[in-house]
């Protein structure tokens, strides 16, 4: 018997033959869960939110429909569970938190920083979560989810050059927030 | 080529890499742009970086999580009042929480037919034991160590059908000490969901005084306005006064005095 494709499994589950979730749930939440991850800097926020995903999968299975990508289907899901989480905590909790995140890095000026280093990780990462959540999403999209640019721009609704020219900026963006943090210069 | 197409083409050598052709197209512009060369240099370094920023795996609460949330949707017998309830999420715990409900109502449910074909006990004898343990399940849940069992204690407390006073005491001991900003949410909804006994308002109108979450504040004010409940006109009054409240709160504080004015 041939493996089916996640995109019949969710043609299925979208029918009420729920059972299929599950192995859906298998081949992706690993990849939801670093999705969110990298998002949010937090391994525990992150399977809060992958939980969310395949919450609303099966609450809104019927808008799945037949013949659609599944992929692209559940990271729109995955950026609305993101949107909603920024907006929760921009209530809820920065203030103790964020201060944490963006702690003054340690600068060390004279080094080039085409060589990173462990302490180099780090302030990347803080670099990282200060990007705009839709600089981030497009970004973990293409760096660390691995979608080519057809399926990323379906996911953003936009066209395949404009996510190029998104990667583009948000890496940009990256970059000088990287070297503020950091204290040194690009090279 | 010009510096926005090459810009592009950069980002397109990241993702996919770049044929021999369109390789040497950029190229021959990075040759010729030394402020195009420069960024490349950079931003390549960069790109490689990002490899080396971990990502943990996911723990073994995901996997549970997803398990009760389908066993919550496969089982009948509770699948109603999960789908009011789950209708209105409130956030990724706490529906867990909903749908754990469920399993544990299951294996309590399961408990008991053991019991009775063990026992031949009679069906008004069963009642009065599903009773009991519904009761000693709840408190013992509100006792948990970990908050997602004393949020599920928290859920459980809801499928009773008249929740009893030591279970409302122990939500309101939630709701004024509980650690958890999820758990005193949680315990904030289950103690709304009947009408509020004297010692159930007070609990509540003293908990607008001291909580601290603007979520929780801001549920504790529209409770406050919902119920038109007059006695909780000093405890706003008091928190109106605390110097640090989140502006969303503070707005919507004072719609609510005013609404009692
Ligand atoms: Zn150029």
């Amino acid at each position: 018997m041939t493996e089916r494709t996640d995109d019949e499994l969710m043609a299925e589950v979208s029918g009420g033959l729920v059972d299929g979730l599950t192995q859906l749930f298998e081949r992706h939440h690993r990849a939801l869960h670093r999705f969110f991850s990298h998002l949010t800097g937090s391994a525990s926020t992150a399977e809060d939110l992958t939980q969310e995903v395949f919450f609303r999968m099966l609450k809104f299975r019927e808008t799945f429909q037949s013949g659609g990508k599944f992929t692209p289907w559940m990271y729109q899901i995955a950026r609305n569970v993101h949107f909603d989480h920024c907006r929760k905590r921009t209530i809820e909790m920065p203030v103790a938190e964020e201060r944490k995140l963006w702690e003054p890095a340690d600068p060390s000026p004279q080094q080039d920083w085409t060589m990173m280093r462990a302490a180099d990780v780090a302030t990347l990462r803080r670099a990282f979560l200060r990007l705009p959540a839709a600089q981030r999403e497009v970004l973990v999209l293409a760096r660390y989810q691995e979608l080519p640019y057809d399926e990323i721009a379906r996911v953003m609704g936009c066209e395949p050059g404009t996510v190029k020219s998104r990667v583009f900026r948000a890496m940009k963006e990256l970059s000088g927030l990287f070297v503020r943090l950091s204290g040194r210069r690009a090279s | 080529m010009n510096c926005d197409a090459a810009k592009e083409r950069m980002s397109e050598r990241w993702l996919h890499g770049l044929d021999e052709s369109r390789r040497i197209e950029l190229e021959t512009h990075l040759a010729a742009c030394p402020s195009c060369r420069e960024e490349s240099t950079a931003l390549n370094a960069l790109w490689q970086a990002m490899e080396d920023v971990p990502t943990e795996e996911p723990g073994r609460q995901l996997r549970a999580g997803f398990e009760w949330m389908m066993q919550a949707y496969r089982m009948g017998v509770a699948e109603s009042s999960v789908r009011k309830r789950i209708a209105a999420p409130r956030q990724p715990l706490w529906q867990l929480a909903v749908a754990s409900l469920t399993l544990v109502f299951g294996l309590v449910a399961g408990h008991l037919y053991t019991a009775r074909t063990q026992d031949q006990a009679t069906i008004a004898q069963l009642g009065v034991e599903m009773k009991t343990m519904k009761h000693l399940v709840t408190l013992s849940l509100l006792r948990q160590e970990s908050a997602g069992d004393r949020l599920r204690g928290v859920s459980f407390s809801e499928s009773m059908s008249a929740t009893d006073d030591e279970v409302l005491s122990a939500l309101v001991r939630a709701l004024s000490n509980d650690p958890n900003v999820n758990v005193r949410l949680a315990a904030f909804d289950a103690l709304t969901r009947n009408p509020a006994s004297p010692s159930v308002r007070k609990g509540i109108r003293d908990a607008i005084t001291y909580q601290e979450s603007p979520l929780l504040q801001i549920a504790l004010i529209d409770w406050a306005v919902n119920n038109k409940d007059r006695g909780a006109m000093d405890p706003l009054r008091q928190l109106e006064r605390q110097p640090e409240l989140h502006p969303a709160v503070r707005v919507r504080l004072r719609e609510a005095i005013r609404s009692f004015q």
